[in-house]
């Protein structure tokens, strides 16, 4: 097991101006203190975010799309996987922390603590870059061919439990939507927004 | 069912009105409008298995620049309620919803018919605007009414077709 915090200080060191579409909860939390970056996006729902880094990716196909996921999103919503197998971003990686239960209302265990396997899904459903890692340096290793090599990939951590004591999230969606979309704007050199008529 | 003159229709006024990423799940009355959309170049197209992922699809891609449109039958509404709850309506993502009237007068299937009562209260409920569209000569217009308010708006809106544009 590894911690989710200690990846993600390795994650943020290596980070250019790839965009990142984040889960909710302390995944958001540990990102937001870390990063604050104007590529950032905190989703803060569950099953979505990979669909959402899905359409992004198709858009920008010229930008990294990093998506940090958990074991309760991906569970919710599975059905992602086939739509991002079939349309193949290359430019698309998927994070996802598995720390095996629902931390933030006290820890009930998801099926990855039992029986279930994402990456195993994600395989099975036609995206064969899809691995588990449960160290830092394997995650390391993950993360410096997911940054250099054509996805999509599908990367599982497997974290503990443990939370980093940082401050909550200060950004609510709609200041969030206008930060990273005016930087879209900015770094891509194009219109998000329309003019007044 | 919507044919395929009126899917060309439909294909075309979308294109007009600037939209240039589509998602979809294919549904009995829109199929041949699926079916051209999947077919068609110009259009970024991403078939999906569940509505939900194709409206938080949609909001990714207009954060990248895209106009974004969701095909889906009414039922796909019911089902991506928490998708447009959590990312357009809570973020604000401007979101053209084209959706079929299961449900009306003429309906044939009974597990459609509730789509029929709970449709127009449901997005009322959500505060997204829309139009019903019941005649051809009323699809280009209303596609262009609606699709030219989603920027000012900052939020989805959606657009019924049901009447002689899909029975």
């Amino acid at each position: 097991m590894v911690r989710r915090y200690d990846c993600l200080q390795s994650l943020v060191k290596r980070l250019d101006n790839e965009l990142v579409v984040t889960t909710l909860g302390g995944t958001a939390h540990e990102w937001g203190s870390l990063s604050g970056r104007d590529e950032d996006l905190y989703l803060m729902g569950m099953g979505l975010v990979t669909a959402t880094g899905l359409g992004l990716a198709l858009a920008l196909p010229g930008r990294k799309v990093l998506v940090l996921e958990s074991d309760g999103s991906m569970l919710m919503n599975p059905s992602i996987f086939s739509a991002l197998a079939n349309k193949k971003p290359k430019n698309l990686v998927v994070i996802c922390f598995d720390n095996q239960c629902y931390n933030a209302v006290g820890g009930f265990p998801t099926a990855t603590a039992s029986v279930a396997d994402i990456a195993a899904m994600a395989q099975a459903a036609g995206l064969s870059l899809a691995s588990t890692v449960s160290s830092l340096d394997d995650f390391d290793r993950e993360i410096i061919a997911a940054l250099k090599q054509d996805g999509p990939r599908v990367i599982v951590v497997k974290t503990d439990r443990w939370n980093a004591p940082v401050p909550t999230l200060d950004i609510d969606g709609q200041e969030n939507k206008y930060r990273f979309a005016r930087h879209i704007e900015k770094s891509e050199g194009i219109k998000i927004f329309s003019a007044m008529k | 069912m919507m044919s395929k003159e009126v899917a060309r229709q439909v294909l075309a006024a979308l294109k007009s009105a600037g939209i240039d990423f589509v998602a979809f799940l294919p549904d009995t009355a829109l199929i041949e409008l699926d079916r051209m959309v999947a077919d068609d170049p110009d259009l970024i197209s991403v078939p999906v298995a569940n509505e939900g992922d194709g409206i938080a699809a949609c909001g990714g891609a207009w954060l990248g620049g895209k106009r974004p449109a969701m095909i889906m039958e009414n039922a796909g509404l019911f089902l991506a309620t928490y998708a447009l709850m959590r990312s357009s309506i809570s973020f604000g993502f401007p979101v053209l919803l084209v959706m079929s009237y299961r449900g009306e007068f003429k309906e044939a299937r009974w597990f459609s018919v509730p789509n029929g009562w709970a449709s127009e209260p449901l997005l009322k409920a959500l505060r997204i605007p829309y139009a019903v569209v019941r005649r051809r000569a009323e699809i280009a217009a209303a596609i262009e009414n609606v699709q030219s308010s989603l920027s000012s708006q900052q939020y989805p809106a959606g657009i019924l077709f049901g009447g002689e544009t899909i029975w």
